[in-house]
């Protein structure tokens, strides 16, 4: 039953950063875009974003959910030493959320509010996505002092590390990229689909320009992520992949089709975040100083993970047919 | 401001705050259900700005809703890792059913939004229904593991180690029913009055009258009919709570001698250093009869209890009686309403039921927040009633007044910018009679 709890929780996650991702990445692609494509992302993200959002923000509290009945002490050690981190991207969060809902809705689509919303949802993806990458960028680098004793050490310096800053500028990478790649398929005009086509291009080479960067800062201020990968078959396997379906992906971007590019993009990120998490494995949240949390030594009791299965279990019936037809009903019609 | 008391007041202030959004987007998805059910079947324009312009509301409160309750999610392990690491295995079971709940609001919500005229109509209405539905459903839920804190189940407890945790026997503790029925009830109370009350200022001021009329009595039909159960339901929860938690029981009272015969003590200022309530109102045996059903039997008071496990009686009995206070009233507007409805229509013309109208719409919400104050406050100073310390789940983590001043902070503005956005809806309406174009 463990085992249906940890994939359920992968599954969040991963769905998370993708559809999320795309989410974010909406809202940061506006501000690297001109005035007029600016109103062209939009529109869109109006269109195809709007009716699923408030469902892909669910797979985040489905993850914590997780973590906080099955895993107590990795909730508990999680929300303790990145206590700051995580209450700056719940600032994100809410500012974001309330900024798309209040820009849609507000009765009077006049300049000034219209602007301020605006800028509050373009800055806030930007930085909420900035935040998730430093967060997970803390929690596989080995980092997180267990036995410090100074306020900087135990809650800034865990999380503040010029890794963490990298992994924080590849997530907002990624989110661009993913969701550049997703409004390909959205657009009904040739001129669109070439827009979001070559923006999607041009962010698949930059991640991989700074991933090779973040992997060479971890190795200069020695986070043994480098090292530990080249060593595990495993996460060396998933580094390969993530570049097979990123050469994949180069092969037909230039199609602009709809759907596999979104497949192959999402492969890259899948395998990219497979990497990390196969490399701390079994390890959830890595310390400096002594062995991390697993799921394996953190778990609840097995009355606990079996109701949570069960309840996710049953949970997944009404949700993934739910979220399947709302995706497809919202498509763009072709 | 020590780190405890800013970790208390945050908490309180986020649960105070979604609390608000939490209660709208339970019970305003039924009242946009209703006039969608009218528009399905009369066909009168009114009732289609009327459902458009609800759903709008209840896409706002639900996006609010959900914001603050992701960040309450996240705040129990920010503030509360003890307790969490503990209570965690305990009482998560409905907060992962609350996950479901809170899904399929979210994808009806979405089939609902943007669904106008691509589904059959029934269809479409009937996804409007679920969205109340799953909202209900996750409300109650998520109090169930409120009333496992006042009322702790499926496990056992001994020097300090939780063994023996059954989720499904915690799930369903003592205080679950009474708790959630006082809560929904509450919910559908509070949402009816303030909508009713901000539609009837417009009918009063003379905007746009047929649409606003309408929309009144919708809403006050729904707040009626919940102020007349509620205190049905409070009785149930007093006798719960005089069994389950005598000592906030005595503390809504301030009940402090344990007598026969105990008296009701209504309003008055509690002095808590001599442990005696000035210039109330008494009626003798009336707490007793509250209490257990007679008038004889002895109601424990909060000397029964070392100092060091009391809660704070002053606010806890101010909060009551400030609960039960706007509970009455709306019952009785709740009253002529229903006896105006049935035989006197002019009645619900007239300037003095609207204006009462319109001086109840904040009530409802009162009375929710002196209640929750009255539930968390009468728990202290437990986390887990017997069990656990508020001050020992505390976070290690230093300097929690800056988050508090922050959050405070930020909820006002939000709270100042979705009445503001709800504001320029209803002027958009009035002003033209048709919907507000979105892009």
């Amino acid at each position: 039953m463990l085992e249906i709890v940890i994939i359920f929780f992968w599954i969040s996650i991963l769905l998370y950063i993708l559809l999320g991702g795309a989410d974010f990445g909406a809202g940061i692609l506006e501000i690297f875009s001109s005035q007029q494509n600016k109103i062209r992302i939009r529109t869109l993200t109006y269109h195809t974003i709007g009716p699923v959002w408030e469902a892909n923000h669910m797979w985040l509290i489905i993850a914590i959910v997780i973590l906080f009945v099955a895993f107590p002490d990795i909730y508990a050690t999680f929300s303790t030493y990145l206590h700051i981190p995580v209450l700056l991207m719940l600032i994100g969060i809410i500012a974001r959320g309330t900024a798309f809902i209040f820009r849609h809705y507000d009765a009077y689509q006049d300049g000034t509010s219209q602007k301020l919303y605006n800028f509050i949802f373009m800055a806030s993806s930007l930085f909420t996505a900035f935040i998730l990458g430093i967060i997970g960028g803390a929690l596989i680098s080995h980092n997180i002092p267990a036995t410090a004793t100074h306020f900087l050490d135990i809650y800034v310096l865990s999380w503040v590390t010029p890794f963490t800053l990298a992994t924080g500028v590849l997530s907002t990478i990624i989110c661009v990229f993913l969701a550049a790649t997703y409004l390909i398929g959205e657009s009904n005009k040739a001129e669109d689909k070439d827009y979001f086509r070559k923006k999607s291009f041009r962010f698949s080479i930059v991640i991989f320009a700074w991933g090779g960067i973040a992997l060479l800062i971890g190795k200069i201020t020695d986070v043994p992520l480098l090292n530990m990968m080249l060593k595990s078959k495993w996460s060396l396997s998933c580094f390969i992949l993530s570049g097979i379906s990123l050469m994949y992906y180069w092969r037909i971007i230039r199609s602009g089709e709809k759907w596999r590019p979104r497949i192959a993009a999402g492969a890259v990120i899948m395998w990219i975040m497979a990497t990390a998490g196969v490399v701390i494995h079994p390890e959830i949240i890595t310390f400096k100083d002594q062995a991390g949390l697993s799921f394996y030594n953190s778990a609840a009791g097995t009355l606990t993970i079996r109701y949570l299965a069960w309840a996710l279990l049953i949970g997944g019936i009404f949700i993934i047919p739910g979220v399947i037809h709302l995706i497809v009903s919202f498509q763009a019609k072709e | 401001m020590d780190d405890l008391i800013a970790a208390r007041s945050l908490m309180g202030l986020s649960l105070g705050f979604h609390i608000i959004f939490a209660c709208i987007g339970m019970v305003m998805p039924f009242m946009m259900a209703v006039a969608h059910y009218k528009w399905n079947t009369t066909g009168k324009e009114k009732y289609y700005i009327l459902t458009k312009s609800w759903s709008k509301g209840v896409a706002i409160f639900f996006v609010t809703g959900a914001v603050s309750g992701t960040l309450l999610s996240f705040e129990l392990g920010l503030l509360w890792p003890t307790f969490m690491k503990h209570a965690g295995p305990i009482f998560g079971m409905p907060f992962s059913l609350e996950g479901t709940a809170f899904f399929v609001e979210a994808i009806a919500l979405g089939f609902y939004m943007y669904g106008w005229g691509k589904f059959s109509k029934w269809f479409h209405w009937f996804t409007g229904v679920l969205v109340g539905i799953s909202g209900v459903a996750s409300g109650v839920l998520v109090v169930a593991a409120n009333a496992w804190m006042n009322s702790p189940a499926g496990f056992n407890y001994q020097d300090g180690v939780y063994s023996n945790i059954d989720p499904l026997k915690a799930m369903m503790n003592d205080a679950w029913f009474t708790q959630a029925l006082h809560m929904t009830i509450a919910a559908f109370s509070a949402t009816g009055f303030a909508v009713a009350g901000i539609h009837a200022y417009h009918y009063y001021k003379g905007n746009y009258r047929a649409f606003h009329k309408s929309a009144f009595r919708i809403a006050l039909a729904i707040g009626a009919i919940a102020a007349f159960l509620q205190p049905i339901s409070g009785d149930i929860s007093a006798k719960d709570i005089a069994k389950r938690q005598p000592a906030k029981l005595a503390a809504m009272e301030a009940h402090y001698h344990t007598e026969p015969k105990a008296p009701l003590i209504i309003g008055g200022i509690v002095d808590e250093k001599s442990e005696s309530v000035k210039y109330a109102i008494r009626l003798p045996g009336f707490l007793s009869f509250l209490a257990h059903g007679n008038f004889d039997e002895t109601v424990t008071g909060l000397d029964q209890f070392p100092k060091d496990e009391r809660p704070p009686v002053a606010i806890t009995h101010y909060s009551f009686q400030v609960m039960v206070a706007c509970g009455m009233l709306m019952m009785l507007v709740g009253f002529i309403f229903i006896i105006s409805r049935w035989k006197y229509a002019h009645i619900l013309e007239r300037k003095w039921f609207l204006m009462l109208v319109i001086l109840c719409t904040p009530l409802g919400f009162i009375a929710v927040e002196a209640g929750w104050m009255v539930t968390e406050l009468g728990r202290q100073p437990w986390i887990i009633y017997g069990i656990m310390k508020t001050k020992d789940a505390l976070t290690p983590m230093p300097g929690i007044q800056y988050s508090f001043y922050m959050f405070a902070g930020i909820y006002l503005l939000l709270a100042v910018m979705v009445s503001w956005l709800m504001n320029r809806q209803i002027r958009y309406i009035n002003e033209h009679r048709s919907l507000p174009k979105i892009i």
